[in-house]
């Protein structure tokens, strides 16, 4: 079986993510079905990673929708009821390769 | 490659998000570039960019000179658009238009953009694609700024360009 592609986005938030890394996930994950819709997450198929310091984190997605992704991010302007914009700042094939990520 | 924003007068942002953003520099109107509307007596609209929604105002602004239009209703006027491309203006998509909207307000908004962008480019009018933004908070990178540009019709190759070279080419520094 063929390995599917994966890319892997930096983030960062306008504001400080405060809430546990799963509820943080849960929340991103309804907000992008929001902004980008069913059908299309399901080509995405997002997961965060990690968080890295107060306000950026690392969420991969697949290869072909990685782009559908970038899109999400720039459509949401909020997090639960945070106003909130996403940045996204890189994307690359590797965690490492995102340097500062 | 280097990119280029454009974002409205009240956007106050630290200079080195510009850099996080992959942005080479983002300039501010009525900074960097002027920014013209309903300029009665005809002055100073030369090399600026011109804001509206009425056609004939945005005709006469283009006939005294204004380098670049951005139609705020992206209504497609043929006539406006016929002295547009003779004057080798330029067309701003302000990206904000989509992302300060919501629900369907933002997809009437993504539709007319894709029109009046095909309509530009079938004419060969140059677009630049900027993210026009009031506070950082409408501010984007130049990777969501190109999907942006997709998302109203430009294939990847055209948005790296208007990014690039169409917006630097407005702000004459």
């Amino acid at each position: 079986m063929m390995r599917d592609k994966k890319r892997y986005v930096l983030v960062e938030t306008t504001s400080r993510i405060n809430a546990d890394p799963n509820e943080f996930g849960t929340s991103l994950y309804k907000e992008i079905i929001r902004c980008i819709g069913e059908s299309s997450y399901h080509k995405v198929n997002p997961r965060l990673v990690k968080l890295v310091g107060d306000n950026r984190f690392v969420i991969r997605s697949s290869l072909e929708g990685t782009g559908q992704l970038v899109l999400a991010f720039a459509l949401m302007k909020r997090l639960g009821d945070i106003p909130t914009a996403f940045y996204t700042l890189k994307s690359s094939g590797t965690i490492k390769a995102l340097g500062n990520g | 490659m280097d990119f280029y924003d454009i974002a409205s007068e009240s956007c106050s942002f630290d200079e080195k998000l510009a850099e996080r953003l992959g942005l080479k520099k983002i300039f501010v109107l009525n900074r960097d570039v002027r920014a013209v509307g309903n300029e009665s007596q005809n002055r100073n609209i030369e090399g600026g960019i011109a804001f509206g929604r009425d056609p004939n105002q945005l005709l006469n602004l283009v006939k005294h000179g204004a380098a670049a239009v951005a139609i705020t209703d992206s209504h497609v006027d043929k006539k406006l658009m016929a002295e547009i491309k003779e004057r080798n203006c330029t067309i701003i998509m302000p990206m904000s238009a989509i992302t300060a909207s919501y629900g369907l307000q933002r997809s009437h908004n993504i539709y007319k953009m894709a029109k009046l962008f095909a309509f530009a480019r079938k004419k060969g009018i140059e677009v630049a694609f900027t993210s026009m933004a009031k506070t950082p908070m409408y501010l984007n990178s130049y990777i969501q700024l190109i999907e942006l540009a997709k998302l109203v019709g430009a294939d990847d190759a055209y948005a790296r360009y208007s990014l690039s070279k169409v917006t630097k080419s407005i702000v004459k520094t």
